[in-house]
């Protein structure tokens, strides 16, 4: 089995190979007489219906069509063939004109936004693996849930066993909305556990008014804390692999749309080459 | 103390279903539902059980994972004893991407519609300012004729498979270009084929037609230069890949000559040897000092004509015309009887013969066609028997009479006759010259001369006609005075000396006589008229310098001005003379103008084809690269080539 | 009571009950007497007269009367379990190689057991099974039902596995016959006994030589009879020992040079014996939660380091650890399962050096094995010089012996590679049980559930995995079904719902045959099948007539069986997270970690 890395490089050579040829038949056949423009329209929205053909495939998995790691391939690979033949197609130059600076926008951005999410699902994964629990995402609020109930299970019993309530209190003033619910703060965004160094201190701080029996309970607070702290981590990573598909797909259609409002206006108001 | 949140053990972790759209409010809390909620997202569940009736009885049914039977038991009417509260379901990740990509679709489909429909269609649909030149242009309509249509329209525009040329078309309205605007550089195929003689048709160009949209793209903002065109555009028809991949311009063949100069004028035979002494070691005093002194650009800047005949030729040149020789025009010719044989009145030694002119004259009376039927050669009478000879006599008296009787007038009806001209209103001849050239002709001929040839050559000629004559010559005193030539009335003809250059006596004739005559006995006389006044033995030979090309066979042209082109027909090279010489040394005409070495100009000319020419001079395109190596290779064609020839008007 | 509804064969009646029950077969459990079990065809004589005494009935009346007593363990039992089935001459009643769940009792006519080799190059192409057509496959993605779980109650059987639509006709059987040795079988004998107890394939081919009338009696069958009669449990599990035995050295490529006589004189001095528990996945749960399922702490020491090696160790089934000892701690070198051997390399180098290597490595069984015993002079006097030099060669070559050169070596300091770390956390958790394990490399994994959602399209809209399980580094083990080699799921399945494929093994659960006792989710040791309500057309559980319980329903993997594609899983997901891999098969898997 091919290695990730022959691959990449398969596939990118693959790539510089198709761009170069495709330049090249620009250069020699493509410009007289207004056909560049043409051409490389027509080269876009066939690269473009195929890089939606991946989106449908998907919805169609049951089907033997090939593995879908074989079509994000290709995916990854002819979207950026097709930024390059955009670029060709507007020659290089900003868009005049409101609906074709829409048009520029839609493609450009669901393009970008496409190699930032190629970028995330590479780089996150390591992440999410090398710190905390595995949680599926739609389980994490439970989980919290389940953390605050432990929590507050916890410093109740403290304050029964032990006939004080500084814990609690504790935890009320300063956990209580940190446990309320899961949290998605920029810093998990690059695994900063600084936040979380701030914690520790405060509970330090806090047990040397404690004694031995409480302090076993502010143990187990504090490995909460953690829990949780690494919770919120993966929940911040998640969201952020799942939503920049928010951005990416709902562009497609929008781009989609567009496009053939666009190839009707063209075709209206310029007309085919004899 | 190592907290495990996910239970793997099936009892605690049933399917995550991201598949569904919908999932229970209070999974967060931990509650599993039963029933989950229905497909548009509301909470089905009340209770926690549905009772059922067995035997008069009412039975929980609280599942077994819920806690099985309850001990308190369903109420009296058949409804569980616990009520749940209704969650909110929550839209799992997928279902929110379905719903934003829905409400994606909606917004943009509406957006596009709306705009589409709206009277704001036009700015937001279109894909740029116009450029300035344009900037007058308001309604859309004025290019775009499907677009005061509905959406429809333009759909079905769309589909209907048009081409660019339809919807270049409306460009024409304002540009006209002409009936052949979408042909090649906008020109009728054999236009084309006669402004670019000895070019060959690019093999390219045997296409369909061309757009005006095909080159100019509007609609790209306001700085757009329209005209400035794509070079790879030209690569459509003409062979320009060498340029565009290996940067080199094709080389110069004649450029900038096509053919033969219409003035022949070997400059280097002037500049090297007649422009000096004898001696050849001193300049003539009439000499020109420079190209300069010749040539200067016209009012448009890109052509460096000759100025004119008094200027630059006069001074070393006049003595042709102030040494001229003159020849005879009329003459009485010598017949082969004596006039006492004829019992006609003829002048006595008449020694002369009859001229192409007086031929051409006569050629009009069927008398002296009659009389000169049989003859092989007009010049010799001596063949002629008594009655044609006596035809002859009163053919030529009769010129004399309708002279007298009709003045001017005969001589131009008989010209029309003999050359076959027709005027019309609007101008146009049958003949090679117009009106008022065979006017101005008969204008200067010496009917004064004439009427006293008359009285002296044949004095009883009233008597003899006895018809009624006009007497215009002694009612008129014709004097044709001419400053361009001379009459001299001899003892038995009547002689023309020209005096002066663009003498319109020998113009006109030379014109007259250019062209095919349909009657042999004209067509002949016209020909030997023709050769005679081009020749070398011509009083003045005007071919000497103003080249003759034959049209055909037996037509001819005689070039006269040095240029015929007019101001307004564009080239298809664009230089512009001004814009490079100011300020330049004189000597900068031979940086692009170099020598021909090889000596063919002057014999170029014998064949009278313009065509075949060997240039004075070869211009090399070294002298165009040494400032223009970009244009020529890297940037538009236009810099110096035309693509619109034909003129356009607004 | 049973119903109907219960009994296997439906179109049983009492008739035919009251027929079987005249099967010598039952003989030992009516007498309840010790037989002479030395000969397998003496076993089952019946003695009608007696029938009575055991059965508490008097057969006599009950043979003119219709209606049978009920509650009746062994009625239940026959009614449950066993089916009566027809061969016609030179049908293939079972084939080696392939999956079985029953054993077999010839009530009438004769069966030829083909004798090894056997015939498994030779046999005619079984049809594989019904997988959906494009149509029906878009028409399952077009419509997918909207809510989870939904069942049409009333639905056709589905059990994919249907034998008696399967009948296989060997049409040149008389001249296989000639051709091939066998065993022929006769009226009162079983087979098929070791598939079908021991949960491995079929041991050799069995072919109906006459017209004859067989008893089926499915595993649940032969484990509620052992169960019931203590005479009975005993003679099956002499037969099972004995003819595995012998049926496993027959297949072993060791000694497949040798001749059958040859085998039986080795199969004589062959010790059979079971270390470990059968039933290992209740220790398993157990050591799971205390946490000591690492080698030191549970497993069953077969042989040790340093210990004088007596004799060749045959994996028969189960599986075993190899491993060498390290400190303290055992590092696994590698596991070894059914038809594997340990020792040789040993024996070889003792055997041709003429020393006495004393074992290198320690060999403990991993839930249980069935490991049968070569004395190794035997191994010494008629296996080895009968091998080539080559082969020899390549055994005293072995990665093991090369790996304690090696270490003998090294510094004391082991260097760990994950690799190996994997193979402990594989073999600690007892995954090495699995054909197609899923793995997910976290690494790459994205967490976006296409797998689970193409998964769901697959299962009309269910999916049939979680993405949740045990990890090592960035390997996690996704529970899903494995297929295991070793499927303990279906110990306790009543209906027989649970069936394995008999073409390639997968462990299916057939929807309208499950009761939902969740039998097999608790035993499932990975917590790999999950129980479900059933739900109607709008969504709302199905409730059952009587109980008004909800109508539950066991549900697992189930590789995609039916499907164009296979497993819809590995297909799906875009970043090559994912992967089916057969543990056994180690270097692929070591492959695909490393790619």
């Amino acid at each position: 089995m091919m290695s990730f890395n022959r691959r990449r490089l398969k596939n990118s050579l693959i790539l510089i190979f198709v761009s170069l040829a495709l330049n090249t038949f620009a250069m020699y056949f493509g410009t007289p007489l207004y056909r560049i423009q043409i051409w490389s329209g027509w080269i876009l929205l066939t690269l473009i219906l195929l890089l939606f053909l991946y989106s449908v495939r998907k919805k169609i998995n049951l089907l033997p069509i090939g593995k879908a790691s074989s079509w994000l391939q290709f995916h990854a690979y002819a979207g950026l063939l097709s930024s390059l033949v955009f670029l060709k197609h507007t020659s290089f130059q900003l868009p005049t004109g409101t609906f074709e600076t829409l048009l520029a926008i839609l493609f450009a951005s669901t393009a970008l936004s496409g190699i930032i999410g190629m970028i995330f699902s590479r780089i996150i994964p390591l992440h999410l693996t090398r710190r905390g629990e595995e949680v599926i995402y739609e389980r994490i609020p439970a989980f919290s849930y389940k953390l605050k109930v432990q929590a507050q299970d916890l410093v109740l019993e403290c304050t029964l066993q032990t006939n004080s309530t500084a814990l609690a209190d504790y935890y009320q003033n300063h956990l209580s909305g940190f446990f309320q619910k899961p949290y998605m703060p920029l810093f998990h965004l690059y695994g900063s556990m600084g936040y979380l160094h701030t914690l520790e201190i405060k509970h330090n701080t806090f047990c040397r008014y404690l004694n031995e029996q409480e302090n076993q309970y502010a143990k187990q607070l504090f490995e909460l804390i953690r829990k949780k702290y690494d919770l919120d981590f993966h929940y911040t990573l998640q969201s952020l692999l799942k939503t920049w598909l928010f951005i990416h797909v709902p562009l497609t259609y929008a781009l989609l749309l567009a496009m053939t409002v666009h190839l009707m206006l063209i075709y209206a108001f310029l007309g085919h080459l004899q | 103390m190592k907290i495990q949140l996910q239970k793997f053990i099936h009892k605690y972790s049933s399917y995550s279903r991201p598949n569904q759209s919908w999932s229970c409010g209070k999974q967060a809390q931990g509650y599993q539902c039963d029933a989950g909620p229905d497909a548009q997202g509301q909470c089905r569940t009340q209770y926690e059980c549905t009772p059922y009736k067995k035997d008069a009885r009412w039975i929980c049914t609280r599942n077994n994972s819920q806690g099985g039977r309850c001990t308190e038991g369903p109420l009296a009417n058949g409804d569980c004893c616990k009520q749940v509260v209704s969650c909110q379901p929550i839209r799992s990740i997928r279902g929110k991407r379905k719903l934003l990509v829905k409400w994606t679709v909606f917004t943009t489909f509406a957006v596009l519609i709306f705009f589409l429909s709206s009277h704001l269609r036009a700015e937001f649909f279109s894909p740029g300012d116009l450029s300035f030149k344009h900037a007058k242009i308001q309604e859309c309509s004025t290019c775009h004729a499907v677009f005061d249509t509905s959406s429809f329209e333009w759909i079905k525009q769309a589909l209907s498979g048009n081409f660019l040329i339809h919807n270049s078309n409306k460009c024409l309205d304002c540009h006209q270009f002409g009936e052949h605007a979408h042909d090649a550089h906008g020109l009728k195929a054999d236009e084309l084929k006669q402004l670019t003689p000895n070019k060959v048709k690019p093999e390219k160009s045997d296409k369909k037609q061309l757009a005006c949209l095909n080159c100019h793209l509007e609609h790209h903002g306001e700085n757009t230069d329209l005209t400035n065109v794509a070079k790879q555009n030209c690569a459509y028809c003409h062979d320009i890949e060498k340029s565009m991949t290996q940067n080199k311009h094709p080389e110069f063949t004649q450029y900038p000559f096509k053919q033969n100069t219409k003035i022949i004028f070997d400059h280097f035979t002037h500049s090297k040897k007649y422009y000096y002494n004898r001696a050849g070691d001193q300049l003539l005093e009439t000499a020109p000092e420079s190209c300069l002194s010749c040539h200067k650009s016209d009012d448009s800047g890109i052509n460096m004509g000759q100025q004119s005949y008094d200027n630059d030729c006069k001074a070393c040149h006049n003595e042709i015309f102030e040494e001229s020789e003159s020849f005879i025009v009329f003459d009485i010719p010598e017949l082969a009887f004596e006039a006492s044989e004829l019992n006609a009145q003829w002048p006595e030694d008449a020694r002369g013969t009859l001229t192409h002119f007086m031929i051409l004259l006569l050629a009009s009376d069927p008398l002296f066609t009659e009389a000169v039927t049989d003859l092989e050669d007009y010049f010799d009478l001596s063949e002629l028997n008594k009655t044609n000879t006596l035809k002859l006599i009163k053919s030529i008296k009769n010129l004399y009479f309708e002279i007298d009787n009709k003045g001017p007038i005969a001589l131009k009806q008989r010209l029309i006759k003999a050359f076959n001209c027709q005027f019309n209103d609007q101008g146009q001849s049958s003949c090679s010259i117009n009106e008022t050239e065979l006017d101005q002709l008969v204008s200067l001929m010496p009917i004064q001369l004439l009427c006293e040839a008359k009285t002296r050559w044949f004095p009883k000629l009233d008597e003899e006609y006895k018809a009624e004559s006009s007497h215009y010559c002694a009612n008129n005193n014709h004097n044709s005075e001419s400053d361009t030539g001379e009459w001299i009335l001899e003892e038995l003809s009547i002689e023309y000396r020209p005096t002066k250059h663009n003498n319109p006596l020998i113009k006109t004739l030379l014109n007259l006589s250019s062209r095919e005559l349909s009657s042999a006995l004209t067509e002949k006389t016209r020909l030997e008229l023709f050769n005679e006044l081009i020749s070398e033995d011509a009083s003045v030979q005007c071919s000497k310098c103003h080249s003759v090309e034959s049209v055909d066979a037996k037509n001819f042209k005689v070039n006269w001005p040095a240029s015929d082109k007019s101001s307004t027909q564009k080239e298809f090279i664009k230089f512009r003379h001004d814009a490079h010489i100011k300020y330049q040394d004189e000597s900068i005409c031979n940086d692009c103008h170099q020598e021909n070495s090889k000596d063919g100009y002057l014999d170029s000319y014998e064949d009278h084809d313009p065509l075949t020419f060997e240039s004075n001079f070869i211009t090399d395109n070294k002298a165009c690269l040494s400032c223009h190596q970009n244009s020529m290779t890297e940037t538009q064609c236009q810099t110096c080539h035309n693509y619109h020839i034909s003129p356009p008007l607004l | 009571m049973i119903t109907k509804d219960e009994y296997w064969d439906p179109q049983m009646s009492s008739e035919l009950i009251r027929h079987i029950l005249m099967f010598q077969l039952f003989d030992s459990m009516i007498k309840d007497e010790l037989p002479d079990y030395s000969s397998s065809a003496d076993i089952f004589k019946i003695n009608t007269e007696d029938l009575e005494n055991t059965l508490d009935f008097d057969l006599s009346d009950r043979l003119e009367d219709p209606k049978l007593p009920d509650n009746n363990p062994l009625i239940e039992i026959i009614c449950k379990h066993t089916r009566i089935v027809k061969f016609k001459k030179g049908d293939i009643i079972i084939r080696e190689g392939y999956y079985g769940n029953s054993a077999f009792f010839i009530a009438s006519g004769k069966v030829a057991a083909i004798l090894p080799p056997g015939l498994i190059n030779q046999q005619p192409e079984q049809l594989p099974v019904k997988k959906m057509s494009l149509f029906e496959s878009l028409k399952k993605l077009w419509n997918p039902p909207l809510y989870p779980e939904q069942r049409n109650i009333i639905e056709k059987n589905q059990a994919l596995v249907s034998f008696n639509a399967q009948r296989v006709h060997l049409d040149n059987h008389a001249s296989v016959l000639k051709k091939n040795e066998y065993n022929e079988l006769s009226s009162g004998e079983i087979f098929g006994v070791i598939a079908a107890l021991g949960r491995t394939p079929r041991t050799s081919t069995v072919i109906a030589k006459t017209y004859c009338e067989l008893l089926e009696i499915r595993w649940q069958g032969l484990r509620d009879l052992r169960q019931l009669n203590e005479a009975f449990r005993k003679s099956i599990d002499s037969l099972y020992k004995k003819n595995s035995l012998l049926a496993h050295l027959y297949t072993l490529p060791l000694f497949s040079s040798l001749s059958r006589s040859a085998i039986q004189l080795i199969a004589e001095d062959t010790s059979f014996k079971r270390y470990g528990s059968f039933e290992w996945q209740a220790d398993y749960k157990e050591n799971l939660e205390n946490n000591t399922l690492s080698l030191q702490k549970s497993e069953t020491l077969i042989i040790a380091e340093g210990d004088k090696l007596q004799s060749l160790y045959l994996v028969r089934s189960g599986f075993a650890r190899v491993s060498y000892n390290y400190n303290n701690g055992y590092q696994v070198i590698k596991y070894l399962g059914r038809g594997d051997c340990f020792g040789l390399e040993t024996i070889a180098y003792n055997w041709k050096n003429n020393s006495n290597l004393h074992l290198q490595t320690s060999l403990h069984a991993l839930g249980y094995a069935d490991i049968l015993q070569v004395p190794s002079y035997i191994v010494e006097r008629m296996v080895l010089p009968g091998m080539k030099e080559a082969e020899i060669n390549k055994h005293l070559n072995s990665d093991l012996l090369q790996q304690f050169a090696k270490q003998a070596k090294d510094s004391p300091v082991k260097e760990l590679s994950l690799n190996d770390a994997v193979l402990d956390f594989m073999s600690d958790y007892h995954f090495i049980n699995g054909s197609s394990t899923m793995l997910i490399d976290t690494d790459r994994c994205t967490r976006c559930d296409d797998c689970v959602t193409a998964c769901a399209s697959g299962h009309n809209n269910n999916p049939r995995f979680n993405r949740h399980g045990y990890r090592y580094d960035h390997f996690m083990v996704a529970n899903a079904c494995m297929h295991c080699s070793d499927p303990v799921c279906m110990i306790d399945c009543p209906t027989g719902a649970i069936q394995r494929n008999p073409l390639e093994g997968q462990i299916i659960i057939s929807d309208s045959m499950c009761i939902g006792c969740s039998s097999c989710a608790n035993a499932c040791p990975y917590e790999n099948i999950r129980m479900v309500q059933a739900r109607d057309s709008k969504g709302l559980p199905i409730h059952d007539n009587e109980t008004r319980q909800a109508v539950l329903k066991a549900t697992k993997c189930n590789l995609c069986i039916d499907q164009l594609g296979g497993p819809a899983c590995e297909r799906a997901c875009p970043h090559d997270a994912l992967k089916r891999v057969d543990i056994q098969d180690l270097p692929q898997m070591i492959n695909w970690m490393n790619r």
